[in-house]
């Protein structure tokens, strides 16, 4: 019984005023309202024109005439859904928002089926009350914007006087003549010449530390025994490259890529944690 | 004193309120009447010229019968606002000051970016402050330029709402 060949039927569709005629207002009616007749090629037009579920919504209702603070939730749902699901078969792309506003039609119908508590304070709480606030909300902006519209425009509708625009003088230079370019000139030669910043050209091999982490934890995982830490720094290197060394030493232990044990003399050696020997 | 003041409003790129045009004439004992010639302009114009209030002050602009005209001149009109960008104008206008979630709240949907660059651009919003909540959302208002623009004296002279809802008159704000 479902005259548009509603896909879902079962779920919200049916749930409620599905099997009375469709009351709009208090009354009924049994043909289909006329807001529901699609123009076979202005459905594409109608969905761009729409920033978003809440407006396709609105616009619903208003076709229907139904009053915002009493909406016939099952009515407005399987209209709105009809418009999704023809949206779907002429494969336009929805965004998703237009899913979940379906979806929460669907659980305010939902929360109407269910009956009213007995006691409580909000006895008179109608789930469609945030529904129709939103809707409230979106009406009024697009009351304001036709209020807006109708204000008359600079440029369209009056043109103010335009004035020539007087930028302020340039102050007056000061006088400048030519022995002051050349005591100016002559000053500059006399500075004292300021020394160059020392500069440190940085060797790669030296101070490549992610090149040492690698090369100190492949030596460390190729023979699993205690380092002494004199044993893993380079013999002979110079002072930069033993710095690199140690640091990448300390980085792989703050990475606990490497620990500390401690040995019989109170001293303490360089280990590969057990799980990553075997892990490796 | 009609001179004078013709002098000043076509000289100045902005509306000039009374406190601007009472700061440039007193002490200035030649110009004492320069109110009543300043109500008289208003009440009459000048020639081609028509004395507005816009924005708390007054500009001088063409008189409305020349309109079809001076549109021959400025051949390409402006581009007419989309309704995406007059709505959310509408809301920082008619709310403000508003929050940009605030925006998207009442209009139901996302914000763009390039609306409200192209409403700064124009010069008709602007940021006032921050809101003293979680991540102090900027609060946008409307600047005298959006007024200027649409020649309105101030804030509360924009329009009625006109609801397109039939027994909707008692609208909650």
């Amino acid at each position: 019984m479902q005259p548009w060949g509603w896909p879902m039927s079962g779920t919200t569709a049916e749930s409620g005023a599905s099997a009375a005629p469709v009351r709009i207002h208090g009354q009924a009616r049994a043909d289909l309202p006329d807001g529901l007749f699609v123009p076979p090629d202005a459905l594409e037009l109608l969905l761009e024109s729409f920033s978003g579920p809440l407006e396709l919504l609105l616009w619903l209702i208003r076709r229907n005439r139904m009053d915002i603070r009493d909406i016939p939730v099952a009515e407005v749902t399987r209209q709105y859904l009809h418009y999704l699901h023809e949206a779907r078969r002429r494969n336009l792309e929805l965004a998703a928002e237009y899913l979940v506003m379906a979806a929460w039609l669907a659980e305010i119908k939902a929360r109407m089926l269910l009956p009213v508590l007995p006691a409580g304070d909000d006895t008179d709480f109608d789930p469609r009350l945030e529904l129709a606030r939103r809707l409230e909300a979106l009406a009024m902006v697009q009351g304001q914007a036709a209020a807006l519209r109708t204000l008359s425009q600079a440029g369209r509708d009056f043109w103010p006087v335009c004035p020539a625009l007087h930028p302020d003088l340039f102050p007056a230079p000061p006088p400048v003549f030519l022995t002051d370019l050349a005591n100016a000139w002559r000053a500059l030669l006399l500075r004292p010449s300021r020394r160059l910043p020392p500069a440190h050209t940085l060797v790669h091999p030296h101070m490549g530390l992610r090149l040492r982490m690698v090369e100190m934890l492949l030596l460390c995982r190729r023979e699993p025994r205690p380092w002494f830490l004199n044993e893993l720094l380079p013999l002979r290197a110079d002072r930069l490259a033993v710095a690199v060394s140690l640091l990448a030493v300390l980085e792989l232990l703050r990475q606990r890529a490497l620990a500390l044990v401690g040995n019989e003399d109170g001293g303490w050696q360089i280990v590969v944690p057990a799980a990553q020997v075997f892990g490796s | 004193m009609r001179e004078a003041l013709l002098a000043l409003f076509l000289s100045s790129a902005e509306p000039l309120t009374r406190a601007r045009l009472a700061g440039i004439f007193d002490g200035d004992p030649g110009c004492a009447g320069w109110e009543a010639a300043l109500d008289m302009l208003l009440a009459t114009g000048d020639g081609p010229l028509q004395l507005v209030c816009v924005a708390g002050g007054y500009r001088l602009q063409i008189h409305p019968r020349h309109n079809a005209l001076v549109a021959r001149l400025h051949v390409e009109p402006p581009r007419p606002l989309s309704r995406a960008t007059l709505e959310t104008l509408a809301v920082i206008a008619y709310q403000q000051p508003v929050t940009r979630p605030e925006i998207e709240h009442w209009r139901g949907v996302a914000v763009s970016v390039q609306i409200m660059q192209q409403l700064q651009e124009r010069g008709w919003i602007t940021i006032s402050g921050h809101r003293d909540t979680p991540g102090r959302p900027a609060l946008w208002v409307t600047t005298p330029g959006f007024l200027e623009h649409f020649s309105l004296p101030s804030l509360a002279a924009l329009p009625e709402i006109v609801t397109m809802e039939e027994g909707q008159t008692d609208m909650r704000a």
